[in-house]
């Protein structure tokens, strides 16, 4: 019997993080000619990015113009401001600001900080298992399951499945956020690719897994927080 | 100016207090068992006091070992930290003040934030360590991130990145603690699992 139908999964992929550059004049080309040399940055001109750049010395973005905006972004978006004096960047008290350059050390600052938010993005989306001693790094978006048999852990995504050098599903558990639930005790699933539950079994759209009594409200709860109706 | 503690500021009358109130229910204890014993043990009165005096010793060393013998005051120009000695009972009986270490943070030549493993009574799986260096003196403070609020914790970062002449944050630990997208345990161990 059929109890649940997904109608919002997430589909998106990350291959390149999105930059927002709110600066004008010579101070925009520079911190242009800085993101040259990151192939995984492009610039975007929506509002959703992962990382903004915003000069508030400009008048255009002083902070009386878009604190509100900021406050919106406020912990979905890594902010990076760059003012003239130590004395307005402390004004900013309260915004999860990542670093605070001013104008004059932004050369000498800029390509590090980049540097840094591209290591913690790349450490936020993807993880890094050992397969047959070769180091893999996978976006989490990407794998579909963890699975365990005769102590050792399976990685599988769409068409593949790959032996890797963890020891067991809890090891694979810690290095992965709330996206991934226990079926039962040797498989665990990315909420995200489910396609339906049903009594005992949980399908990902060309697999089946069996789905143990003790597991199923535990799955159902996170679902149902997920927009499932159920 | 604002000011942020991190750990317990140590009053000597609040210890005091609380000592005395530890003694008095640790003596209905001590009383209680030792009647019960008497009841089947015809003892000596002797024993009594014995019993009382090593029980109490114990109890003391072990609080004393315990016990929080430090606390850091972050504000706006630096970090004081206020060390204790390992004889603290002795220290807040006879009055003695604290040894306070300052870092001002135009002063410090070396700030870098770390972490390590904690141990197994704290509430954190991993602390962080905030290395501390100055001309004579260097220091290694270390921050269990639940006992700070993210509004504290913010507050000390951006002094940290603002104000201090160099700050080294090689593990990008500042941001994974802004930012929340996912918790610093998992945060760490995928850093870890990298470097193997």
């Amino acid at each position: 019997m059929l109890i649940g139908i997904c109608y919002n999964m997430d589909e998106k992929g990350i291959d390149m993080f999105n930059i927002m550059v709110w600066c004008q004049g010579t101070l925009r080309e520079q911190v242009i000619h800085e993101l040259k040399q990151f192939d995984c940055f492009q610039i975007s001109g929506k509002r959703d990015g992962d990382v903004l750049i915003i000069d508030i010395s400009d008048p255009m973005y002083s902070l009386q113009h878009v604190r509100a905006t900021l406050e919106e972004m406020n912990g979905s978006a890594i902010i990076v401001m760059i003012a003239k004096d130590t004395q307005q960047l402390l004004e900013v008290v309260g915004l999860y600001v990542y670093q605070y350059i001013l104008q004059d050390q932004l050369t000498k600052r800029l390509p590090n900080c980049l540097q840094s938010i591209y290591e913690y993005l790349m450490n936020v989306t993807t993880i890094c298992v050992s397969v047959e001693r070769e180091k893999q790094f996978h976006r989490i978006s990407d794998i579909w399951y963890f699975r365990c048999e005769d102590t050792f852990v399976y990685l599988g995504r769409k068409e593949m499945e790959l032996v890797t050098n963890l020891t067991s599903l809890e090891k694979a558990k810690g290095l992965l956020g709330d996206d991934f639930q226990y079926v039962n005790r040797n498989v665990m699933v990315n909420l995200n690719h489910i396609t339906s539950i049903s009594d005992t079994t949980v399908t990902l759209q060309s697999m089946t897994f069996p789905l143990s009594r003790r597991k199923r409200q535990q799955l159902l709860s996170c679902m149902k927080k997920r927009g499932w109706t159920l | 100016m604002k000011q942020v503690v991190y750990g317990n500021i140590i009053y000597r009358r609040l210890v005091l207090k609380e000592l005395m109130f530890l003694s008095f229910i640790n003596f209905l204890v001590v009383n209680v068992t030792y009647l019960f014993v008497s009841i089947r043990f015809s003892l000596p009165l002797y024993s009594y006091v014995v019993y009382l005096v090593t029980y109490f010793f114990i109890l003391f060393m072990i609080k004393q070992q315990r016990a929080s013998k430090e606390y850091a005051i972050f504000d706006e120009e630096g970090i004081q930290i206020y060390q204790y000695t390992k004889h603290f009972y002795r220290d807040l009986l006879k009055g003695r003040q604290p040894k306070v270490l300052t870092f001002h943070y135009a002063q410090l030549l070396e700030c870098s934030l770390s972490y390590r493993k904690a141990n197994n009574r704290s509430t954190s799986r991993y602390h962080l360590v905030l290395h501390l260096m100055k001309e004579d003196i260097a220091y290694d403070l270390d921050i269990n991130p639940t006992a700070l609020s993210s509004k504290n914790m913010n507050w000390l970062l951006l002094m940290l990145s603002v104000k201090a002449a160099v700050f080294n944050d090689t593990h990008q630990l500042s941001l994974c603690l802004m930012q929340q997208h996912l918790s610093l345990d998992s945060y760490i161990q995928r850093q870890e699992a990298k470097n193997l």
